[in-house]
């Protein structure tokens, strides 16, 4: 299937697909460059803003810290605590609820060192959030402030800022102020801007535990997660890819993480992306029309080129290629044209070569015709003259001669006579050998049959012809028509001692050529002479048994050479003969 | 031989053949009033009555002329023509007797009006005959114009 495209097709399928290969690489590259980019300024800008983050919040938790153990840093509350709860309970009550006013904190209460509630001030109980395991986690120092992880309390989540209370050194209680973990519509406009598109913040327990986005509770991020080790990467369900960063709030019990949705980190670098596959597509266009525009100036001229070289395949030589160009292609055609009127000339000069041999040959021919005509004619004259005068001597002067003069007298005539024959027989012969011959289809068993007939008018011979199937052979009618001629007036020659002769005709085909037999009841011929048989004037039996001056088969021979075929023959004294002839198939 | 009685004129140069051709003849009692003259120029001055010949007179001319073509110096077409071409000589019937049988010859004479061509057969015996078939045919069967 390959091998059907055409020059030009393939020019054009190499040009696009080089195109198209830059392209796609070029593509790749850029784009994996460009993702490789926005990504590392992903990654910068997510770190410096979960480091602003922190410390941002960081910022914050301390100022709660403050606020919150200046709030309860004071006589009253240590009092209370020293009576366990009983006295300067107003003042104290009154110290929390400076700390509720602040509208995020839901519930502020006192502990004596025991983990014991004295008193509180809140809206929500205070039992919610004890567990056995937070008192395990409270700071002991004096005077120290923390914040704490987060608590789950129905839907929301609240962290404590846990003040311890000091006397002199000895720890009296702690002060727990409860928050909850919200934020304005301000705040989260603000941090929203300062996110930026397409960035999300969760806060979350160091335990790892609880996980908020500081709406609802939300799920953490993949074990794979590291703490303060760069950033990493996993798919959010629900929301996809994400590149994070997670970092502790110092002085806190907080983790912050900070998302970045990667599609958004690589929204430019896909837009990009998307306009070069465009540009690719215009390119590979651009590139396929040019090569099948430039494509047509390379196969134009070699198309003209075939045509030319097809017309004299086919005989014609005239046709030349016109040259404009001086390219492969140029000397090309300047080759071609050279060619095609050398092979021009050198027809043009064979056939006149051809036609003066022809004229040469013909003329040769007449010539050779008239002078056998001639010499025929001309040995012929003195011949007759001999006959004559002894046919006179014979009549007019018999009494004179006596019987023995008239036998040696006959004996002149008749030599006189077998020489007119012999000149007769030469000239045949060779006017047959320099005949042209013809080749058309020869219908033997009707060339045989008409032989037959003209043998056999005026005699009184009885012949028994049986003639088989014969095939038709390709040649020249005259000719073998004299073969037949010649063999069939043997058979009946040889065969006529005998009281009924018998000559029987066959054909058989034998691979390429095509076998005849002529077989006869006659007296046969002695096969250790056989190589004599078809000589010029040979003969294997005597004049006076039969007649003939042995050319018959000489000329037959000479026929069927002419017509590439062979002839033999077969026979033992006696008991007849076999002619074959062969012709090709 | 007296001039005004030649019936046959027989030119021809072999002098065997004329020989032999006249034996056929005389056997049929053909040959009485035959004259054989050998020489082209010399059978010319027989026919136009010059020369030789010049008492000869033209009236009554030969009832058939033998012309054999193979003659030497003048050749036999070339006599033809003058016989045919004359006036007082081109009713008289020239039968070519020759060897030659080739188709330029034939169609040569026969342009020039000769009345019949033959072939000298290369067997005596039909050589005969033919003579002899000639001899009867022109001087006996066919019927010449009055003189």
């Amino acid at each position: 299937m390959f091998k059907r495209i055409s020059i030009r097709q393939r020019i054009v399928l190499l040009t696009g697909f080089l195109v198209f290969l830059v392209v796609l690489t070029s593509s790749a590259i850029f784009y994996i460059g460009a993702r490789e980019a926005a990504m590392q300024v992903g990654r910068e800008r997510l770190l410096g803003l979960t480091g602003q983050l922190g410390t941002m919040f960081q910022q914050s938790a301390q100022t709660l810290q403050r606020t919150t153990h200046n709030a309860v840093d004071n006589e009253a509350i240590r009092t209370c605590l020293h009576s366990m709860g009983k006295d300067s309970v107003k003042e104290s009550l009154r110290a929390l609820s400076q700390l509720g006013a602040d509208t995020l904190t839901v519930l502020v209460e006192l502990f004596d060192s025991d983990g014991k509630l004295l008193i509180n001030r809140g809206k929500l109980p205070a039992s919610k959030f004890l567990m056995d395991s937070f008192w395990t986690r409270v700071p002991t120092e004096a005077g120290s402030t923390a914040v704490g992880s987060f608590y789950k309390a129905g839907d929301s989540l609240y962290y404590p800022i846990i003040s311890t209370i000091t006397d002199k050194e000895k720890l009296l209680g702690y002060v727990i102020r409860w928050r909850c973990l919200t934020a304005t519509p301000k705040a989260i406009g603000q941090l929203s801007q300062l996110l930026g598109a397409g960035a999300t913040l969760y806060f979350g327990n160091r335990e790892k535990n609880i996980w908020t986005d500081m709406m609802k509770a939300v799920a953490g991020p993949p074990d794979v997660a590291r703490l303060n080790q760069g950033t990493m990467n996993y798919s959010r369900p629900g929301s996809g890819r994400v590149l994070a960063a997670m970092q502790e709030v110092p002085d806190t019990k907080w983790l912050i993480l900070v998302e970045f949705s990667e599609q958004k980190i690589l929204e430019t670098a896909n837009r990009f992306i998307v306009w070069l596959l465009v540009a690719g597509v215009i390119l590979v266009l651009l590139g396929i029309i040019v090569a099948w525009a430039m494509g047509r100036k390379i196969t134009e001229p070699i198309k003209r080129l075939t045509v030319a070289t097809e017309a004299m395949a086919d005989g014609n030589y005239t046709e030349h290629v016109d040259v404009e160009r001086q390219d492969e292609l140029g000397k090309l055609a300047l080759a071609f044209n050279k060619m095609a009127m050398n092979v021009q000339e050198a027809r043009a000069m064979l056939e006149r070569k051809v036609k003066e041999r022809t004229l040469q040959l013909e003329t040769s021919n007449k010539e050779l015709e008239a002078f056998s005509y001639s010499v025929s004619h001309d040995l012929r004259a003195p011949l007759r003259i001999i006959n004559g005068y002894t046919e006179i001597m014979s009549n007019d002067y018999a009494t004179i001669l006596g019987d023995e003069g008239k036998r040696m007298l006959d004996i002149v005539s008749y030599n006189a006579k077998r020489m007119g024959v012999l000149i007769d027989d030469l000239l045949n012969f060779s006017r047959l050998g320099r005949q042209e011959m013809t080749a058309e289809e020869v219908d033997m068993k009707a060339t045989l049959e008409s032989v037959i007939i003209e043998q056999m008018t005026n005699s009184r011979q009885e012949v028994d012809f049986r003639i088989g199937k014969l095939s038709n052979v390709k040649g020249d009618e005259r000719l073998l028509r004299q073969v037949w001629m010649n063999l069939i007036s043997n058979a009946i020659k040889y065969s006529s001692t005998r009281e009924r002769s018998i000559i029987e005709v066959e054909s058989e085909t034998q691979g390429n050529e095509i076998q005849f037999c002529i077989s006869d009841n006659g007296v046969g011929f002695d096969m250790t002479y056989a190589g004599k048989l078809f000589g010029v004037f040979q003969r294997l039996h005597k004049a006076t048994e039969f007649e003939g001056t042995g050319i018959g088969l000489a000329l037959v021979q000479r026929i069927i050479d002419r017509h590439g075929g062979r002839v033999w023959a077969e026979s033992s004294r006696g008991e007849g003969a076999r002619f074959y002839f062969s012709l090709p198939a | 031989m007296h001039n005004n009685q030649v019936e046959i004129l027989f030119i021809e140069d072999n002098p065997y053949e004329a020989e032999l051709a006249i034996h056929s003849l005389r056997k049929h009692r053909l040959a009485n009033k035959l004259m054989h003259i050998s020489d082209g120029e010399e059978a010319l001055d027989f026919i136009f009555c010059r020369g030789k010949y010049e008492e000869r007179r033209i009236i009554p001319a030969p009832r058939l002329i033998l012309l054999d073509l193979k003659l030497p110096k003048i050749d036999g077409q070339e006599i033809l023509r003058q016989l045919k071409s004359n006036e007082q000589t081109r009713l008289i019937p020239v039968v070519v007797l020759t060897s030659s049988g080739e188709e330029k010859d034939i169609i040569e004479s026969y342009k020039l009006g000769v009345n019949s061509y033959i072939v000298k057969p290369v067997n005596f015996d039909s050589f005969a005959k033919a003579i002899v078939d000639l001899g009867f045919y022109w001087v006996i069967l066919n019927q010449g114009p009055q003189q």
